[in-house]
């Protein structure tokens, strides 16, 4: 009994809204949009996805390559150097001549220190001249 | 972040560090290059021998005992000398060097650079360009300024 009346309200309630003829067409376009543009941003979160993947795998491998490049040279046995002397004599010699090579140079730029500073101390002896005269 | 950059500190130390020895693997193979290697085993063995004291004129049995590479390149190829000096300077660049002392007379010219971990000198690197001849002498282990002195005693120029 009051399902019957309450069809009744809503009959008599309705009666007066016009229902345009294509409304299921449309509805039913707008249902069909809606459902390709969600299908067309799964595409594009799945692509982005396989961008992000393809950016990491790259940035993995020049990290591998320029490691590689820095520690394997080191390691190839072929670029170890050999020592030039086999004898601990000869190798004295050796570095006994070297050192006097790098004592003379650097006593060569000691005394250019010296020369310099006598010249500076005798430039000040002129110039205190100079003064009291 | 931190990890990254202790990662990218090491790798520039590690570069630095195979850097010198590298520039000598490089030239060393060159043809007219003058070159000699003594190795720290080398070094380690001359200053357990005690019976290598060869000269008065110098005093270097206790710079010896402590060192533990000598590297020198010598040559006159012009091609080799611009090639030596770029790489050299490259090298410098990207160490902490020091430059010890520069010395110019006349057609000589004498750089010498060094490196040092508190009083310590770890390297020391001597770079001369003379008479068309470029030279890299390179000294590697633990030297006090007091060791250069006393090896400087009694040497003339």
């Amino acid at each position: 009994m009051e399902t019957d009346r309450i069809k009744k309200i809503m009959d008599k309630h309705y009666k007066e809204i016009e229902v345009p003829g294509d409304l299921e067409a449309k509805l039913s376009a707008t249902i069909d949009r809606l459902a390709a543009e969600e299908s067309h941003g799964v595409s594009q979160r799945h692509s982005r996805r396989v961008t992000l993947w393809k950016v990491l795998a790259v940035a993995a491998s020049v990290t591998i390559i320029i490691t590689l490049a820095l520690f394997l040279p080191v390691r190839d046995s072929h670029l170890q150097i050999a020592d030039t002397f086999t004898n601990t004599r000869d190798a004295y010699l050796e570095t006994e001549e070297v050192l006097l090579y790098v004592s003379s140079l650097m006593n060569k730029g000691v005394d250019k220190v010296s020369e310099t500073q006598k010249n500076i101390s005798a430039l000040n002896t002129v110039n205190k001249y100079i003064e009291i005269q | 972040m931190k990890k990254l950059i202790l990662i990218a500190f090491t790798c520039l130390l590690t570069v630095t560090a195979f850097g010198q020895s590298r520039f000598y693997k490089k030239f060393s193979g060159y043809e007219g290059m003058t070159k000699v290697y003594i190795s720290p085993s080398m070094f380690s063995l001359m200053g357990n021998d005690m019976q290598l004291e060869l000269t008065e004129d110098l005093n270097i049995a206790a710079l010896i005992k402590n060192m533990s590479g000598l590297y020198v390149l010598s040559t006159s190829n012009k091609g080799h000398i611009a090639e030596m000096r770029k790489d050299f300077n490259d090298m410098v660049k990207t160490g902490e060097f020091e430059v010890l002392m520069e010395v110019e007379d006349g057609t000589e010219k004498v750089i010498m650079y060094l490196q040092k971990q508190e009083d310590i000198i770890t390297d020391l690197f001597i770079c001369a360009d003379e008479n068309e001849e470029f030279s890299v002498i390179y000294l590697a282990g633990k030297m006090t300024s007091e060791d250069l002195k006393e090896m400087m005693k009694g040497v003339k120029n």
